[in-house]
């Protein structure tokens, strides 16, 4: 946990930091975010003190970081920045291994320790340990980046822009693998960014800062629901609603979808359910439990003809993955024309469906907490 | 299928070669004062002697016009050139030992404009094969240096003693050693003051905006000196000091002599030195810098880590140009009575002595070469493997 309390930092006469205080569960992750020049990277600083405040303290699991010795605090906390600063004239495996070797471990702990690493990063280290930086890619350097910064299994992780310099296909990839990882370690991170769509995605907390002051720090749900005031209105965008869909995975409100297997007898559960006069659509499957398309019961011939009845052959185009966020959803709803698509998972097999209606009570919550 | 094409460097070596056959070969003289007599490359070799030369050319020519990016045709233009590098030297020692005249015990045998010519034609030749040999290891090495030790081998047995440089050389061989220290000490230790100096300005001019420019003007105005007229500055001020503290005088410390020359030596190694440092903290990446830190490196560790290993390969490369610019200053020091091989030259040029000149001026272009190749193996050692910077290939 880090507490920021009333703490002001203060260049010449310009107020960087105004007072902030700020609280940072553990486990958690929480987006700094804000126009440029509003303090956000000076806040990650001072917690690591590479900047000292002119007021104020900050406390780590409730140890005022001043306590230490600045060099042997930064030890045991990792920092990434958006340039990287990978040391050039050092391999991949000693840029990783240069706290562990600030922190005198033996060379057996410190070999081990970059291997894991290497797993964790998904990179072949054969492939990778004994290259230098520039002969990395932008993703690659920037996975190092954050693999030495956790190196000594630190328990906070500061990052200030990390994938900033990134390109957005790569970024995406990137921010993924990082919640794969946080998912599993759980560390305290303070993420600095200006891209409020990273922020969402990744925030557990978002913490929205302008001219030195926090303007508003809540979960990205309530921020997007209920921005305090007009500047963080205007900050959200008015496609808040939209951005608010992205923090609700489908997986959470996916149905339990009606199927039927082509070699099973379709045309008496067609015949059941005209009887019942519900559910009008079904999804037809092959006999691996893959999605073959929707049937529409009232348009079918009898007996039921696999490859005239199915109204969408080829239904990768409305498809998406269990993993996605309801955001996904509208956009593929909305570019397709349809109001209810099938979710798959990792091996293309139906485990649920998703129609317009459920998206539309998430947004309704919303609108009746207004 | 190679490519067939004309090689530039070659072919101007070629060029240069068949022009030396219009000079001088050899000289004659009845002594080591007279001005002699000059011979063609036909008057003073024999006939197949002659061809062999006039072949080994027409062969450096063809290669020249139909070059070919393989092997051998890289090869070829440097093997011809230190064979013609060999010969030039042999053939020369041969007539100076061969030709016995007793009417003449005072016959001196040098070589002549042709023949320098031709060495230095025969040199391009093996340079232009050195450039297209990169990578290849050994190949290179024999290129480089087959010529040199044969030459090395020939001087050491005593066949060259005939010829006119070598005979000047054994007359004054204890002094030649001694100069020859002499030019070492005052060029390395130049350097060495200059080193102390020059990167402490270097880290001055870069943590101080307000002393960048008058640190850079002081450097840069030294530098555009002519050598000679710093030399003679620094004459006045240090006779001067030496009138009024004679205790510097025992000391050695006089208006002439080895003081106002290492002075003047160390002023002029600064500017690469500085320059270097200035640019080496300059080009360092802040992000680095920032990560070290916020890595929870302290102040020496950031230097011993990271600052000295990225910057010590452009430093030392500024430690190359000055110690091969000193080299070559410290012969203009004589001047001013500070000893070195320049005694030689400028004893040389008063007594109308070619050979003479160039038992001074020989040397110093060995050692600058030497020198210059010794620093380009080290700082290629020390860059880390991971900088692209500073890395040129050890020739």
């Amino acid at each position: 946990m880090i507490q920021i309390r009333n703490v002001t930092k203060k260049y010449g006469t310009i107020i960087a930091v105004d007072n902030i205080s700020l609280e940072i569960p553990g486990g958690e992750i929480c987006c700094l975010i804000g126009p440029s020049g509003c303090g956000k990277s000076t806040v990650v600083k001072l917690i690591n003190r590479m900047l000292e405040p002119a007021n104020g303290s900050i406390f780590i699991d409730g140890k005022d970081t001043r306590d230490f010795k600045p060099e042997l605090l930064r030890r045991h906390i990792g920092y990434v920045i958006q340039n990287i600063g990978l040391f050039p004239h050092m391999t991949v495996a000693e840029n990783i291994a240069v706290v562990p070797q600030l922190l005198s471990w033996n060379q057996e702990k410190i070999e081990e320790r970059t291997e894991e690493l290497f797993r964790m990063m998904r990179m072949e280290s054969d492939h990778y340990r004994d290259k230098y930086p520039r002969e990395l890619s932008g993703g690659e350097a920037q996975r190092i980046g954050v693999a030495r910064a956790l190196a000594s299994d630190p328990e906070i992780l500061l990052m200030d822009e990390p994938f900033g310099a990134v390109d957005p296909l790569n970024r995406e990839g990137l921010q993924a693998e990082f919640m794969k990882i946080q998912s599993d370690l759980k560390k305290t991170v303070v993420f600095v960014t200006h891209d409020l769509d990273e922020a969402i995605r990744l925030g557990d907390r978002i913490a929205l800062m302008r001219e030195g002051k926090i303007v508003q720090y809540d979960t990205p749900e309530e921020i997007l629901a209920h921005p305090q005031n007009r500047f963080v209105s205007d900050f959200v965008g008015a496609d808040r609603a939209l951005k608010r869909l992205s923090r609700f995975p489908v997986s959470e409100f996916m149905k339990k979808p009606v199927v039927v297997k082509v070699t099973d007898d379709v045309d008496a559960f067609i015949s059941q359910i005209r009887k019942k006069g519900r559910p009008r659509f079904f999804w037809l499957l092959d006999e691996d439990e893959r999605l073959i398309g929707p049937v529409d019961s009232r348009h079918v011939h009898t007996p039921f003809s696999r490859e005239e009845d199915v109204m969408e052959a080829n239904c990768t185009a409305i498809t998406v993955r269990d993993s996605a966020t309801l955001r996904d959803v509208l956009s593929r709803m909305l570019g397709q024309g349809v109001k209810t698509i099938p979710v798959t998972d990792d091996n293309s097999r139906l485990v649920g469906e998703i129609s317009i209606l459920e998206i539309e009570k998430v947004t309704e919550e919303a609108a009746l907490e207004c | 299928m190679y490519r067939v094409g004309i090689d530039k460097v070659t072919l101007a070596g070629a060029v240069i070669g068949f022009l030396s056959l219009g000079f001088h070969f050899v000289i004659l003289r009845p002594n080591r004062l007279s001005s002699g007599e000059g011979l063609f490359v036909w008057n003073s070799l024999s006939s197949p002697e002659t061809l062999l030369l006039a072949l080994l050319w027409l062969c450096a020519l063809g290669t020249g016009f139909s070059h070919r990016e393989n092997r051998p045709f890289r090869l070829a233009p440097g093997l011809i050139g230190n064979v013609i590098l060999v010969l030039v030297f042999f053939l020369t020692a041969r007539m100076a030992w061969s030709t016995t005249d007793p009417n003449l015990p005072f016959l001196r045998i040098s070589i002549g404009f042709g023949g320098w010519m031709m060495a230095f034609a025969s040199y391009i030749l093996i340079l232009s094969s050195q450039q297209k040999l990169e990578g290849e290891g050994f190949l290179r090495l024999l290129v480089s240096f087959s010529g040199m030790a044969a030459l090395v081998v020939l001087f050491a047995s005593g066949y060259m003693s005939d010829m006119s440089v070598i005979k000047e050389f054994s007359a004054r061989q204890g002094r030649f050693l001694s100069e020859l220290s002499q030019h070492l000490i005052l060029a390395g230790s130049s350097v060495c003051i200059a080193t102390v100096i020059g990167t402490g300005l270097g880290v001055w001019a870069f943590r101080s905006r307000f002393l960048e420019r008058p640190v850079f003007f002081f450097v840069n105005t030294v530098q555009t000196l002519p050598s000679l007229a710093l030399f003679g500055l620094m004459i006045a001020p240090l006779a001067l000091l030496s009138q009024k503290y004679p205790v510097l005088r025992d000391f050695g410390i006089q208006g002439i002599g080895w003081a106002p020359a290492l002075i003047a030596l160390s002023l002029y190694a600064l500017l690469p030195i500085t320059r270097n440092t200035y640019t080496s903290l300059r080009i360092l990446d802040p992000d680095v810098i920032e990560a070290g830190r916020g890595m929870g490196m302290n102040g020496l560790q950031l230097l011993w880590r990271v600052e000295i290993p990225l910057s010590l390969p452009i430093i030392l490369s500024g430690i190359r140009t000055a110690l091969v610019q000193s080299i070559g200053n410290t012969t203009v020091a004589a001047l001013i009575g500070a000893g070195g091989l320049g005694v030689f030259v400028f004893q040389g040029l008063g007594q109308a002595v070619p050979d003479l000149i160039l038992l001074g001026a020989v040397p110093v272009i060995l050692l600058s070469v030497f020198t210059d190749k010794l620093m380009a193996l080290l700082i290629h050692h020390i860059t880390p493997k991971g900088l692209d910077v500073g890395q040129e290939p050890a020739s």
